[in-house]
């Protein structure tokens, strides 16, 4: 049981791991968007 | 055991590179996963960059990637934002590989300190406002201010101009014609839409032979 929890807690690092950098990169587009194409 | 939970954050110099008046200038571990990623991206995107016409696992990855880094430009940046896409790509596989290194036990998380994410944000910060300015001068500014079409909103009293009305008459118009038709807007099945169908079908032709 300890082993299925350790199991369970890793995958949610792993998807921890990728939001924290795809939140990263989709804000960075969407502040570059506002660069670009200003005035919506 | 003892269990201690900071000392995986220690930061520990590994040797010193110089100094800067009293403060030393050190290679920390932080330094040498931050290195560590950069290795392995590396590997990963110049180790494929023979471009089989049949990716093998790693050029798979580093295509997926690609894409999925491109596709997200594009459908928030539109093709325009393409230009910065050494950029994000760069941030997005940095952030993403130092902490994927950073799950397996005994190593060092990069972000975890929050001088790296803030130096990364201030990157971007500061990307966005000297090429917004250098392509919009001072109108890029105009994002702080809200725009005019939420001037127009019902709720702000000017609901007789501007291109509101028109979509707001059409729904009205639309909910009236429901209203004519006998019956409300609901979700019936396939065979209760039929069966309206074809009574609004024999009224059409009624009306059409009136």
């Amino acid at each position: 049981m300890p082993l299925a929890l350790t199991v369970a807690l890793t995958a949610l690092e792993l998807l921890v791991a990728f939001l924290q950098a795809y939140v990263f990169a989709i804000l960075t587009c969407i502040y570059l968007n506002d660069a670009i194409h200003p005035g919506h | 055991m003892k269990i201690d939970p900071i000392h995986q954050f220690n930061i520990e110099p590994l040797f010193t590179i110089g100094h800067i008046g009293n403060q030393t200038i050190a290679f920390t571990n932080s330094s040498l996963y931050m290195f560590v990623a950069v290795a392995l991206i590396s590997m990963l995107m110049l180790g494929t960059a023979g471009r089989q016409l049949v990716p093998g696992r790693f050029q798979s990855m580093a295509e997926i990637s690609y894409e999925f880094v491109a596709s997200t430009i594009r459908s928030t940046a539109g093709a325009e934002g393409m230009k910065f896409f050494p950029l994000i790509f760069s941030l997005f596989m940095f952030i993403c590989v130092s902490n994927l290194v950073g799950i397996i036990p005994y190593t060092f998380t990069v972000s975890s300190h929050i001088i790296v994410t803030v130096a990364l944000a201030l990157l971007v910060f500061f990307t966005v406002l000297i090429y917004g300015v250098y392509k919009n001068g001072l109108n890029f500014f105009k994002i702080f201010v809200p725009s005019r079409r939420s001037d127009l909103h019902p709720a702000a009293g000017h609901v007789h101009r501007g291109p509101v009305v028109p979509a707001a008459a059409g729904l009205a118009q639309r909910a009236s014609v429901r209203q004519h038709a006998g019956r409300p807007h609901r979700a019936e099945g396939v065979r209760g839409l039929r069966r309206h169908a074809r009574r609004l079908a024999r009224r059409c032709s009624a009306g059409s032979a009136a």
